[in-house]
C-alpha cells in the first residue's frame, strides 16, 4: 500500500484499517508482552547488526549482542571476502570468545580459555595439545545468516530462517533510495550508545514521528526547522513498504531568524555542502527524495524491527534499538558525513554531532517520561494523532508477527 | 589549556564536570577567534597536520563539543529537560585525524 502524500485527507482515511489498530500501555510495560516480542518478532526476523563498510578487509570483525536474546554475534570478513556471523561461543565449554565490544582485525579467533582457535570461515583449526578423540570438523563455530543491503548488514537468529531476507526486505530490495552512496561515498562517523529506561518501541518513536518537534526540541531544533507554513512538521510524504515504513520532511527555507550563536554560524561557514543543518543548501544525492517533494528536507527510513536511516542533503545517520527488558532498551546512533577535506570541515561536523547528541538526548529523555507515565497505569490506551501513524502501522507489523 | 583533550569521551567528560561558568569562560576565550583558528588550521593537510598544532586543533575540538551548550543553554552542562542522561552515552565511533598520524 503506498499513498504517499495525503492532500486534503486524514492518514487514518487512507489507511482506515490501521486507524483501528489498538496502541496500549500494556504493549509497552508487560513482562508478558515483552517475552514475545522478543520469542515472536526479534528471534523470527531480521536484525540489524552494522556496517559491512567497518569490516572491509580479510579479519576485520565486530561483535553485535542483543541482550534480551542473550544472543553474542561474530561478524566477520573471511579471506574470500564474505561477511559471516557465528555465535561468540567456543564450541569446547561455551565460553565466549570476544568481549561485547571488540572490534579490529584478527587472522584467526582463539578462546582465551583452552586456545582452541577458529579460522575466519568458523572452522575449528586448532586443539592445543588434541587429543584424538575430539573430531575437529564437527566442531567449527555456529553461523547465523546474514543479510546484506546496501551495506547494511543483519542477522537473522533462526536456524532456518521462515522468512527469507529478500521476503523480509520486500520493497525496499529495488527502492530508488537504495541509490544513496552508502558504500561508495567515504564517510567519516561519530557514534555513540546510551541504555535509557524505557521500551523500545517507545524510543523507537521518537525518531518515527516529528509531530513532538516543535514541542519537546523548542530549545534546539525546532528554531532551525519551524516554517510559518508548517509550524506541526506535518510530513510531506509517508510511505508504507510491507513491513518498513518512511516519513518524509519538507524543509522550507528558513524566513525566520534562527538565533544562532558564533560558533554555530562558523560551523555554517566552514562546513561546505557536508552541513543541512540551519538551512544551508543541500548537497546533491542519488536516491534522496523518492517522492520528488518540492523543499524537501530529509527522508526517514523505519525499517522493521530494530533499524533506522535518516537521509538528509549532505549527512545522514542511523538509529538501533535494541530492546533490554520490556522497560529498558538501547539506542545507538551513528551519524555519517563525507569525509573532511580540511579542519574547518571537520570542526562542522564535529559540531554537528554535538547537536546531533543534544537533541538524541532530548528525546530519549522524553521516553523515559513516556515509559514512566505508562506505568503509572493511568490510561490503557494512547490516543495517537493522525501524523503518529507510522508508530499504528509498527504495532500492526508486530501483531502480524506474534500472530502468524 | 586545559580543554585541549585528545578525544571526544575525553571532551564530554570536561563538559560533563564543568560549571557553567567555566563553559561560558572557555566560550568565551575562544569564539572570538573561531575564524583566524580555522584559516590557521586549514593551511594545513587534516592528515598531516604537524604536531605543534595538534593542541590548537583539539581546542577547536572542544568548542565544537561545547559550543551549542554555551550558546542555547547558557553554560548548562546538559541540555535542561534531559538532565542526568548525559554523563550515560558512551562514545564508540568517532574520526580521529591526528591519531593516524603517529
Amino acid at each position: 500500500m503506498s499513498a504517499s502524500t495525503n492532500g486534503q485527507k486524514k492518514w487514518f482515511e487512507i489507511y482506515p484499517e490501521l486507524s483501528k489498530t489498538a496502541v496500549t500501555a500494556e504493549q509497552h510495560i508487560s513482562e508478558g508482552h515483552f517475552a514475545r516480542e522478543i520469542s515472536e518478532v526479534f528471534r523470527k526476523t531480521w536484525l540489524f547488526a552494522g556496517l559491512a563498510t567497518d569490516i572491509s578487509n580479510p579479519g576485520d570483525h565486530f561483535v553485535r549482542e542483543f541482550k534480551a536474546l542473550k544472543a553474542s554475534i561474530i561478524l566477520v570478513r573471511g579471506t574470500d571476502s564474505v561477511i559471516r556471523a557465528f555465535h561468540n561461543v567456543c564450541r569446547h565449554r561455551c565460553a565466549k570468545l570476544l568481549p561485547p565490544d571488540a572490534q579490529g582485525c584478527k587472522p584467526a579467533i582463539t578462546c582465551e580459555f583452552h586456545g582452541w582457535s577458529y579460522g575466519l570461515d568458523g572452522r575449528l583449526l586448532g586443539v592445543p595439545d588434541a587429543d584424538g578423540v575430539l573430531q575437529k570438523e564437527e566442531l567449527g563455530l555456529v553461523p547465523i545468516h546474514v543479510g546484506v543491503w546496501n551495506g547494511f548488514v543483519f542477522v537473522n537468529l533462526q536456524q532456518e530462517p521462515k522468512e527469507s531476507f529478500q521476503s523480509w526486505l520486500g520493497q525496499m530490495s529495488d527502492h530508488p533510495m537504495n541509490k544513496f552512496p552508502f558504500m561508495e561515498t567515504e564517510w567519516e562517523s561519530w557514534g555513540w550508545r546510551l541504555e535509557v529506561d524505557a521500551n523500545w518501541k517507545v524510543v523507537k518513536d521518537l525518531f518515527v514521528e516529528t509531530y513532538h518537534v516543535a514541542f519537546l526540541h523548542r530549545e534546539t531544533i525546532d528554531r532551525i526547522y519551524t516554517s510559518p507554513s508548517n509550524p506541526y512538521h506535518h510530513f510531506a510524504a509517508i510511505d508504507f513498504y510491507d513491513k518498513h515504513h518512511k516519513g518524509t520532511a519538507g524543509s522550507s527555507p528558513p524566513t525566520h531568524d534562527m538565533k544562532l550563536g558564533a560558533i554555530a554560524k562558523a560551523s555554517v561557514k566552514w562546513g561546505g555542502a557536508s552541513v543541512s543543518r540551519f538551512g544551508k543548501a543541500k548537497q546533491a544525492a542519488p536516491g534522496l527524495n523518492p517522492n520528488g517533494i518540492e523543499n524537501w528536507g530529509l527522508d526517514q527510513y523505519g525499517m522493521f524491527p530494530n533499524f533506522n536511516v535518516h537521509l538528509f542533503g549532505g549527512l545522514w545517520h542511523y538509529h538501533l534499538f535494541e530492546p533490554v527488558a520490556a522497560n529498558r532498551c538501547v539506542w545507538e546512533n551513528r551519524i555519517f558525513f563525507p569525509k573532511s577535506k580540511n579542519a574547518g570541515e571537520f570542526f562542522a561536523h564535529a559540531f554537528s554531532q554535538s547537536l546531533q547528541v543534544v537533541v538524541g538526548l532530548e528525546d530519549l529523555a522524553a521516553a523515559e517520561r513516556n515509559q514512566a507515565g505508562m506505568e503509572t497505569g493511568a490510561t490503557p490506551n494512547l490516543a495517537l494523532h493522525d501524523q503518529e501513524i507510522q508508530l499504528k502501522f509498527m504495532r500492526k507489523t508486530i501483531a502480524d508477527y506474534m500472530n502468524a | 589549556m586545559d580543554w585541549a583533550l585528545p578525544t571526544n569521551t575525553l571532551r564530554i567528560q570536561k563538559r560533563l564536570a564543568s560549571s557553567p561558568e567555566e563553559i561560558r569562560e572557555f566560550y568565551s576565550a575562544i569564539t572570538p577567534m573561531i575564524d583566524p583558528i580555522i584559516e590557521h588550521l586549514n593551511q594545513f593537510p587534516l592528515d598531516k597536520m604537524p604536531q605543534e598544532q595538534h593542541g590548537l586543533f583539539n581546542l577547536l575540538m572542544a568548542i565544537a563539543e561545547v559550543g551549542i551548550y554555551a550558546e542555547w543553554f547558557n553554560g548548562a552542562t546538559e541540555p535542561p529537560i534531559a538532565a542526568g542522561l548525559g554523563g550515560k552515552v558512551q562514545m564508540r565511533w568517532e574520526p580521529q585525524p591526528l591519531a593516524m598520524q603517529r
